[in-house]
């Protein structure tokens, strides 16, 4: 069976703003991952690219993306919603054996969209949620506040993994919005939507990140060892959701991880636009020994714990580049996976800020 | 140049059933005539035993609150009052509903609460003013 690792990754630093276009930051981080692969553009056989239409205000996205990466006259799909997908996609191309170098892109230019909550609320059903004119921190906060009632957790708990991920972003140089903050900081904040408070939101940003998956492990940095997608109990009106409790993660990480490898999980690297979705995305996922509640209580999962979570810093410390936020956590991960520290890591990613579905994927080190 | 993109969506079978009961005052659930689980907003087919649907029932406007939370954002900007956002599930039924609580009642998770219909109504999801509780 074909292995696949990732040869290269590359990115250019989370900003709120780039005054480039999305073509000129993605060219750049195509010249990191190249570099970083040591990979002619001659022999990339494949390009997948993450993009949504509605995000970026640009019909048939993909169309757009092939010429600044090396795409032109080659394959070329365009794979929606988050980036963890398009990854995916890219990794089932090379296990087909009919590709050899896939590149997997995506990027954010969060700054162009002037209404981003009217463009979220386009995402639920036009005849009973949309004439409300909720707003999506309301929806995350309907999950927040059931999944705290349900574990018996306090607001507070999401302080503490906002705290976690603030502070570890002052260790990443592509991250956004790292800062010297603590917990009572945090409980200070206003909030937008109780139980969430200001910090407990990932502010949007700009972002762009390119890797190179391949079947050729001479210049590997990272195997895949497995993938999983699963959608959960979701629908656009609402009706069918379970709120407090992402039912699509069990499903995806059976798939990407047999209940009696979950050890090799050293470090997990999740898309949290909420403190709450880290929380319940960890709570479903298995690879952590004990009550979740308890363990962020108990620091377990800050840098140095026993399951460093988002020790990058995370969507709320780097910044949320929307559909690019699984392939962000990707190339952390492996740059994490390259200080030598972990053997092995989980990424997971929602299929959105709101959605009761997503991805996830295992990597070990090179 | 803004270009404004704009849709007509008609509302379906199912769910015609249910704003054309909310214009009544009154809630609609479908009813599967194989495992009888009632859903609201109704569907067109059973989401468990995949058979088609042809039968739609008023249900006890009853429902309990799943969730909640309060806001004073919307989509569309700052609202100056504070609005409280509930999910709530009608008494028997599956799906739920969501919806604001009106001011003067304390959420929590639990809590028995009915609709509060307009006086004019034109079969939307507005014809509910707001919920509130039920006792």
């Amino acid at each position: 069976m074909t292995e696949v690792y990732v040869a290269g990754v590359g990115e250019i630093p989370c900003k709120p703003s780039y005054p480039q276009d999305f073509r000129e930051m993605l060219f750049k981080a195509f010249k990191n991952c190249l570099e970083d692969s040591g990979i002619d553009v001659s022999e990339i056989d494949a390009v997948v690219a993450s993009g949504l239409d509605f995000f970026e205000g640009v019909s048939i996205t993909d169309s757009y993306t092939p010429d600044q990466v090396g795409g032109r006259l080659k394959f070329n799909t365009l794979v929606t919603n988050d980036s963890l997908n398009a990854f995916i996609h890219g990794y089932m191309l090379i296990k087909t054996g009919w590709f050899k170098n896939v590149l997997v892109t995506a990027y954010a230019k969060a700054s162009n969209i002037l209404n981003y909550g009217e463009i979220v609320l386009n995402t639920w059903d036009p005849h009973l949620i949309r004439p409300l004119l909720i707003h999506h921190f309301s929806m995350a906060a309907l999950d927040a506040q059931a999944f705290l009632s349900r574990r018996r957790g306090e607001p507070r708990d999401l302080s503490i993994v906002a705290a976690k991920n603030i502070r570890n972003a002052q260790r990443n140089s592509a991250a956004a919005y790292g800062a010297d903050t603590d917990i009572e900081k945090i409980e200070s904040d206003e909030f937008v939507s109780e139980p969430l408070r200001r910090s407990h939101v990932a502010r949007l940003c700009d972002y762009a990140s390119v890797v190179l998956l391949s079947s050729d492990n001479r210049s590997a940095k990272a195997v895949v060892k497995g993938v999983g997608f699963a959608h959960g109990s979701h629908s656009s009106d609402l009706s069918e959701r379970v709120f407090g409790k992402f039912a699509w993660v069990r499903p995806a990480v059976s798939q990407a991880l047999p209940s009696s490898s979950r050890r090799v999980v050293e470090f997990v690297e999740v898309s949290e636009p909420f403190a709450s979705t880290e929380l319940m995305v960890l709570d479903e996922l298995g690879v952590y020994d004990g009550d979740v509640l308890k363990g962020v209580r108990g620091g377990d999962f800050m840098f140095d714990g026993a399951l460093p979570i988002n020790p990058s810093g995370g969507c709320i410390g780097m910044g949320y580049p929307l559909n690019a936020a699984g392939l962000q956590r990707v190339v952390q991960a492996v740059k994490l996976l390259r200080m030598g520290r972990w053997r092995g890591c989980l990424v997971a990613s929602v299929d959105g800020e709101v959605v009761d579905g997503g991805s996830i994927v295992v990597l070990s080190a090179g | 140049m803004d270009i404004e993109s704009q849709y007509e969506y008609p509302a379906g079978v199912a769910l015609s059933k249910f704003l054309e009961g909310l214009r009544n005052g009154k809630i609609i659930a479908s009813r599967c005539e194989k495992c009888f689980s009632k859903h609201v907003p109704p569907r067109a087919y059973c989401l468990d035993c995949f058979k088609p649907i042809n039968e739609y029932i008023e249900v006890d406007p009853v429902a309990e609150v799943q969730t909640y939370t309060r806001s004073r954002l919307l989509a569309v900007g700052e609202t100056g009052e504070e609005i409280v956002w509930v999910f709530v599930r009608f008494v028997d039924t599956l799906g739920g509903l969501l919806h604001m609580l009106d001011t003067a009642t304390t959420p929590r998770i639990g809590l028995k609460v009915k609709p509060v219909f307009r006086e004019k109504r034109v079969g939307s999801i507005h014809d509910i003013k707001c919920f509130t509780a039920a006792d």
